[in-house]
């Protein structure tokens, strides 16, 4: 990856033929691979798949590190991937997404782990967060909801079982209520009925009691929480369903019978995973890993006393393709999901929330205008309106040095979908929206690639103007009017006649501005002119 | 016999009524000589191969000591007794359709088999001088002494054996001492001497003899035994005779045709020796010292030898039915018609994309198939082309074309089966030959043969990546492709693009196995979608009153898919059967399968293709496949069923299917005893060959297709 350490796809959609495109996922029990193409309108065509059998989840799980021989068993499989990769001409960093989950994060030595895949294999592997699990399952289910709005009325629980991890997405509607990811997972189960040896008999209450404290800890998290529905997602509830239906899974949701599922997982939970493998020519982790996944699912649908049990066909790569055949940009309905968790927070912190909202708003309008200046992805429009909404928390602790209060506050918060290294900038940018200009001897900047630095700069940039347009904080100006005359960045606003104040302010906040894009920042009214 | 009582048939039984069925055209007076002389040599052949194959496998469950009882209750050594019987029957009959029928038949039309006492002085002289110039150099007589000297001759090689009177000045030793079962009645005397003279594959069997008239030939054999005293001077011949032995080791990687006998021997297989021979077939006017000395020579038991009236070795007759000339006594050719839907000035790619093609081979020709392949190697759009090849042909076309897009920078895998039997060597030269064209070879799958007769050409287009399919119940061979009847399956459906490229991704593997949609594949699920088929018809037969069953396989033997075809007959399924070969279904027997009707077909072309309908309750299905209904196809190979969906592709395959069942002249049905009779033709009904009506109707296909050509100017612009 040569831009930027999450990139989603930029310029992926800007030619007219379908762009290849290849998701690969180091998951705890398997190495999958999608390879897609992005067709007109954002469409996402899938054209192969690939699994091979791993045992990241187990190494880490059991042993806190990845054997030499299971790194070796990847770097083989994804030689056999790079290959492929090359056969459809896919071969620019930007066309492919490489990402490890908890099988990997889990790991002492993931930093070697990673280190070797890109040195046998070219293949960089992004860090990928919870946070950014919550995004793309969000967007993967979005649209069933809102296609339905009436059917998924209530509360809906979202859960995926993974091999090392459990993640949980409750929605009031298409609104995120709650997110997070626990370390419950099915491979993790199976581990620890390894561990104690426990006979076929007991393994199912030592499941069944661990999943239990899970669900204990959500219901505590989330008090009033009465789902109506559960979507279940992952590959072993996805096989289940297709067994129970006895039909392929189609784009649709497929909803289960809960006994029938309970007989299912009941009957599979009686066979051990050597018969399993055999019955249903699945690998053998995968066959481990299939009884304790379902039983998850199905303690949940228990526990919460849903009424309808829903299975998706979708998966983590289907939600990296999505996003990058979305392209750069967040949609909307996601924006509003961030933006609702980075309300909440400042909300948390008291900021001034119309004066924050304004910022914010200034900010997104200046990045658009100023866009064949600035030349930054649409995504970091996003970085903007967080780090704008946010800029002032910091004087919750105290107005001295509040950008740097600011600054820790939204490196130590959590936002829905956002992992830590947006994060990182979008505190970074909140940081600089007054006081000195970034310096490489600053904390955390110094220590970003060249293309983050300017990003940061750029981003800064347009906040102090935003901010100064505001600084009476009384929303006056409303709408404004970009235009770049030689090395001059005119302003012009129509909404007030008295603008002295945000000149003056301009005249200190522009200077970032004018250093980085070399253009001086000038202020007009139209209403004065007239 | 027990099979009568049980609902099954035995395999091997079975299988020797097939090549019965296949013997009996031989006789048949409607099929023209030569023809007649050619069903007389593949009887032979087949006849071989199952010695070895079968016959080698049930004498090891013997040796073995385990009590392995077949779904019949026959034990090993019982099914050995009865194949016996049978196939001491087939060989009378064998040598009573050539001695008695074919050749006084054939002389009658001019082409006559002379022995070695009505041959004229000219006539001598012309085959001494061959036999001086051509044959004395190349045969090797070995001198056997005792039985360890007998040379461990590859199977199914004709050999001479000479006896022969000692005299003090030959060369030649006196035999040994020789070993106990040797001292018996027929011991010959310790001044014999045996001399064997192994006849290598390369001699030609027929020797043409000249004549002014029609066409005179002798047999190896006898002109050898005519020039034996050119070869043994000074040695008083006794007798000669000619002889074959069949061994068991000839199909050490055949394991899938007899792995059900093979379950759990592994440790057995690996200790022995196994190349043991297992049948000694001799002529029956070998001497009993002759006879016994040879019996003892290569260690069989007086039920592994089968004494033949007249010459052995049938399978060489085939040099006979290929004699050039005598068209007369041939049948007329077929020639493959065109398809009207593949045209020279159109593209093939486009063709596909129009719409699902279906070729039936070989009354429509196999060029769409070979040009498939040959535009993908020259098509700048193809990016890549992924091939099985099991059995291919010598020069195929495929194999140079695929060689030639390796070259022109597309990626071609291609899965080369080196255990299809019989054809080892030539598979591992084409193999090689890829290999350094740059295209990657995958050497099959470890335990699995892969049979799936598949070829995927990648293409990207302007509208994105988009893949070519062509399906076949044939192997990638164009000279098979001329003799056999099977189905090619053309499409671009993308799911079925999907399906087929995770199959191909597997078998190389690129990746565990991804859930098909529309393909099935063994060993994965193919087994599991036949049988969730046919009992989808048992339940629409209970519920809804109808249920529909008609399949075209080479072979029935797979006893669960029998007991599901039982059960749904018992349910009111109306099934049909076209099993051209080995059948262990019971059909029409009271309260097991009386809605069961099995019917064989053997004819000129070899029936070859498997074709499957369900009723499905009004929403047909039909499947082509490279399957039959074996346990060794639905566990052991790489196989696929591919559905046909394109209305007019499927309404064809449902005809072709169907047309069998009306056929009067070569089809026979099979009875709930195990006969095979012929299909009673229906009052006014005239006769009706569905062969040379499929090659009709694709010959009026093509014609009408040129017709309407000429009827509509298609004027050329610049």
């Amino acid at each position: 990856m040569t831009f930027e350490p999450t990139p989603t796809g930029e310029n992926l959609n800007s030619a007219e033929a379908p762009q290849l495109v290849a998701v690969v996922d180091i998951g705890a029990t398997s190495l999958r691979m999608q390879i897609a193409e992005i067709r007109a309108n954002h469409q996402v065509h899938k054209l192969e798949s690939f699994s091979q059998a791993v045992s990241l989840g187990k190494d880490s799980f059991t042993k806190g590190f990845l054997e030499s021989s299971t790194i070796e068993n990847c770097v083989r499989v994804l030689e056999i991937y790079r290959h492929k990769l090359v056969e459809f001409g896919i071969t620019n960093p930007q066309q492919i997404r490489v990402i490890a989950t908890s099988g990997v994060r889990e790991a002492a030595n993931r930093i070697a782990f990673v280190d070797r895949i890109f040195i046998a294999t070219g293949f960089e592997i992004e860090p990928f967060e919870e946070a950014e699990l919550h995004r793309v399952t969000f967007l993967g289910v979005l649209p069933f909801i809102e296609s339905q709005p009436k059917y998924f009325a209530g509360s809906t629980l979202v859960l995926e079982v993974g091999g090392g991890t459990s993640e949980v997405l409750l929605l009031d509607g298409a609104d995120v209520t709650f997110s997070r990811t626990y370390r419950l997972g099915a491979l993790r189960l199976r581990n620890t009925l390894e561990r104690f040896d426990a006979s076929p008999s007991q393994s199912r209450l030592v499941m069944e009691n661990e999943i239990l404290q899970t669900v204990k800890q959500i219901k505590a998290s989330c008090p009033n929480c009465n789902p109506s529905s559960l979507i279940a997602m992952g590959g072993d509830v996805r096989f289940a369903a297709k067994e129970i239906k006895q039909t392929p899974m189609g784009e649709q949701l497929m909803e289960l019978k809960l006994n029938d599922f309970h007989a299912f997982t009941h009957d599979i939970l009686k066979q051990s995973p050597d018969s399993l493998a055999t019955k249903f020519h699945m690998s053998l982790p995968e066959a481990q890993s299939l009884g304790p996944a379902l039983l998850t699912q199905l303690l949940f649908a228990r526990e919460f006393k849903t009424d309808k049990f829903l299975v998706a066909n979708i998966s983590l790569r289907d939600g990296l393709l999505k996003e990058m055949a979305a392209g750069s940009g967040w949609s909307e309905s996601l924006q509003e999901q961030i933006v609702r968790s980075a309300i909440q927070t400042g909300r948390k912190f008291q900021f001034q929330e119309e004066h924050a909202l304004h910022v914010a708003k200034l900010a997104c309008s200046l990045f658009n205008q100023l866009h064949s200046l600035h030349q930054l992805p649409e995504r970091f429009r996003g970085i903007l309106q967080l780090a704008a909404l946010l800029h002032d928390i910091g004087l919750f602790v105290n107005t001295k040095s509040r950008h740097k209060h600011s600054s820790y506050l939204i490196l130590n918060s959590e936002f829905f979908g956002i992992g830590s290294s947006d994060l990182e900038l979008i505190a970074l940018v909140a940081r600089y929206h007054r006081g000195a200009i970034p310096q490489p001897t600053h904390e955390g900047y110094s220590t970003l690639d060249r293309l983050r630095r300017v990003t940061v700069a750029k981003l800064s940039a347009l906040l102090r103007i935003a901010k100064a347009l505001d600084v009476t904080q009384s929303q006056r100006i409303q709408t404004i009017s970009c235009r770049l005359l030689g090395n001059r960045l005119q302003i012009d606003v129509a909404d007030a006649a008295d603008i002295s104040m945000e000149v003056l302010e301009l005249h200190q906040a522009g200077e970032l501005f004018d250093n980085i894009f070399g253009k001086q920042v000038f202020l007009t009214s139209t209403d004065q002119v007239e | 016999m027990k099979n009568l009582i049980s609902n099954y048939f035995n395999r091997e039984l079975s299988w020797l009524n097939f090549n019965q069925r296949v013997l009996d055209l031989a006789m048949r007076e409607s099929v023209p000589l030569l023809e007649r002389v050619k069903f007389l040599a593949i009887s032979a052949s087949n006849l071989d191969e199952f010695f070895m194959v079968r016959v080698g496998g049930l004498k090891m469950v013997v040796e073995s000591g385990r009590e392995l009882v077949d779904v019949t209750g026959l034990t090993a050594t019982e099914q050995l007794v009865a194949i016996r019987e049978r196939v001491l029957e087939m060989n009378r009959f064998q040598s009573d359709c050539l001695l008695n029928s074919l050749e006084p038949a054939l002389a009658e039309r001019g082409v006559v088999r002379i022995a070695a006492d009505q041959l004229s002085d000219s006539q001598y002289d012309h085959l001494l001088k061959r036999f001086r110039s051509e044959t004395l150099a190349t045969i090797a007589p070995l001198a056997i002494e005792t039985a360890a000297d007998f040379p461990n001759l590859s199977g199914a090689r004709l050999c001479i054996c000479v006896r022969m009177k000692n005299r003090s000045d030959s060369l030649l030793q006196p035999i040994a001492d020789l070993p106990p079962p040797l001292i018996n009645n027929a011991a010959p005397q310790k001044t014999d001497r045996f001399v064997l003279i192994p006849l290598g594959r390369s001699l030609a069997r027929i020797w043409t003899v000249p004549s002014e008239r029609g066409y005179r030939y002798m047999l190896l054999e006898d002109v050898i035994g005519l020039f034996l005293a050119e070869m043994f001077a000074n040695q008083d011949i006794l007798e000669w005779t000619s002889l074959r032995i069949t061994r068991n080791g000839d199909v050490a990687l055949n394991e899938d045709g007899r792995a059900d006998l093979q379950a759990g021997m592994q440790e057995m297989l690996a200790a022995r020796k196994s190349a043991d021979c297992i049948r000694l077939t001799i002529s029956a006017n070998a001497g009993a010292t002759m006879k016994t000395f040879l019996q003892a020579c290569v260690d069989v038991a007086d039920g592994e030898v089968y004494p033949i009236e007249g010459p052995l070795a049938l399978t060489d007759f085939m040099e006979l039915a290929n004699l050039s000339g005598f068209k007369e006594l041939k049948d007329e050719p077929w020639l493959p018609q065109r398809s009207p839907d593949f045209g020279p000035d159109k593209n093939i790619f486009d063709t596909i994309a129009d719409a699902d093609r279906l070729l039936h081979h070989p009354y429509q020709s196999y060029d769409p198939v070979v040009n498939f392949v040959q535009a993908a190697a020259n098509d700048a759009a193809v990016i890549a082309i992924k091939q099985t090849l099991y059995r291919t042909s010598r020069d195929s076309e495929i194999v140079e074309a695929l060689s030639a897009a390796a070259k022109n920078g597309k990626h071609v895998t291609v899965i080369v089966e080196l255990k299809a039997r019989f054809d080892e060597a030539r598979n591992i030269h084409w193999a090689n030959h890829l290999e350094d064209s740059g295209v990657d070879v995958i050497y099959g799958v470890q335990g699995l043969k892969t049979h799936a007769k598949l070829c995927i050409v990648v293409r990207r287009e302007t509208t994105g990546i988009r893949r070519y399919m062509h399906f076949g119940t044939g192997n990638y061979n164009e000279s098979t492709a001329r003799l056999y009847s099977d189905i090619s399956l053309f499409t671009c459906d993308e799911q079925i693009g999907t399906d087929a490229i995770h199959l191909f991704n597997a078998i190389t593997g690129l990746s565990v196995p991804q859930p098909f949609e529309k393909l099935s594949a063994a060993p994965i699920n193919l087994r599991e979608t036949l049988l969730e088929l046919i009992q989808a018809e048992t339940e629409n037969a209970i519920q809804k009153g109808s249920g529909q069953i008609i399949a075209k396989v080479n072979s029935l033997v797979d006893q669960e898919i029998i007991d599901a075809l039982y059960l749904a007959s018992q349910a009111g399924v109306k099934i049909r059967l076209n099993v051209r070969g080995l059948c262990c279904l019971v059909p029409g027997k009271k309260n097991l399968s009386e809605n069961i009707q099995v019917i064989s077909l053997v004819d000129r072309i070899l029936e070859h293709s498997r074709i499957f309908y369900f009723q499905h309750a009004g929403d047909d299905r039909l499947f082509i496949s490279s399957a039959d209904w074996m346990g060794r196809n639905l566990n052991r190979r790489v196989e696929l069923m591919i559905p046909v969906q394109d209305k007019e592709c499927k309404s064809r395959l449902l005809r072709i299917l169907k047309l069998y069942f009306d056929d009067n002249v070569s089809a026979l049905e099979l009875k709930p005893d195990g006969r095979y009779l012929p299909v009673t033709r229906k009052r006014k009904k005239g006769e009706f060959r569905a062969q040379q009506h499929l090659h009709d109707e694709a010959r009026q296909l093509f014609q009408a297709q040129a017709d309407l050509k000429t009827t509509v100017f298609q004027p050329h612009r610049r």
